[in-house]
């Protein structure tokens, strides 16, 4: 787990890259690969499932790099890539096998955190991607892409065929899920 | 109490997507429980919004794979000043075999001139 730093500027590589230099392509892929890698995992809580999709982004990217016209970062441009290519995984994963837990409003498992192994991680941040891992696919993706990188409704209900309706319940439910797994049950005082 | 602060309970993951009713406000400024309930749901955005600034490190193997999928097969630069025990234990081999070549060829050479006289 690494703090993100400055980064030096993606034009001049870019430029290069899609003038087809296949070497200003790699050290792209160097410089943003934590970045991908860190969203693919995000998304599908799987790290050797993560790694498979971040190859396959950057694959899409090197041949859609021509008609990549700089209008967004490369980096926004990647995320973009990566969610796609994550929900195609996804896809092509439920048709092989029935995961009752990947359906859209399916409440996951209840996995209640117990006060001694609450006061064991006392870590916020390893409880919080503890909490996110344990919601459902559909869920989670929702809430990583409006609440930590920050997306529109309207984008990440494109980017996951659904509705913007369907975006906001499931970023209700997961919240809702997120924080009776972090702070414990809900008072209610009479 | 209980139905208003349930309605709270109910529309705190939106907020503030979701606006409070002016009665539902008025009776949060009263209720503590409340307050704090709002106040978990703001650490719980914060916490996530952090999330941003925080990477995991790619596994070793992810650009050279990518790399390869592409077609590109980068051999990285070698650093001038960089030291590779192998290679050197390799050159200083080479070397001391050139070495005792040399002096196997001027002691053969030596004999042979020996032989002629």
């Amino acid at each position: 787990m690494v703090q993100r730093g400055v980064r030096p500027d993606d034009g001049a590589l870019l430029r290069r890259a899609r003038a087809g230099d296949r070497v200003a392509f790699s050290d792209l892929v160097r410089m943003h690969q934590d970045e991908v890698y860190t969203l693919a995992l995000r998304l599908v809580a799987d790290r050797e499932l993560a790694a498979d999709v971040s190859q396959e982004a950057f694959v899409r990217a090197w041949r859609a790099l021509p008609q990549f016209r700089g209008d967004a970062r490369f980096s926004t441009w990647m995320h973009r890539i990566t969610v796609n290519v994550a929900w195609t995984q996804r896809r092509r994963q439920r048709r092989h096998r029935a995961d009752p837990i990947d359906e859209a409003f399916v409440e996951p498992v209840a996995e209640t955190i117990s006060p001694e192994r609450a006061a064991e991680s006392a870590d916020v941040g390893v409880r919080l991607r503890e909490a996110l891992a344990a919601l459902s696919t559909p869920v989670r993706a929702v809430v990583i892409l409006k609440d930590v990188y920050g997306w529109r409704h309207g984008e990440i209900a494109d980017h996951l065929g659904i509705s913007v309706t369907a975006a906001k319940v499931r970023l209700h439910r997961g919240r809702r899920l997120l924080r009776e797994r972090l702070y414990g049950e809900m008072e209610v005082d009479g | 109490m209980k139905g208003t602060c349930l309605m709270v309970r109910a529309v705190a993951p939106s907020i503030p997507a979701e606006r409070l009713s002016a009665r539902v406000e008025s009776h949060v400024a009263s209720c503590l429980a409340c307050q704090a309930e709002l106040v978990r749901y703001a650490r719980l955005r914060r916490q996530l919004a952090a999330l941003a600034d925080v990477a995991e490190v790619a596994p070793p193997g992810l650009a050279a794979a990518a790399n390869d999928a592409v077609g590109i097969g980068v051999v990285p630069p070698v650093r001038a000043n960089s030291f590779h025990p192998a290679r050197a234990i390799a050159a200083a081999s080479a070397v001391a075999v050139a070495a005792a070549g040399t002096v196997v060829v001027a002691w053969l050479r030596h004999v042979r001139a020996a032989t002629q006289m």
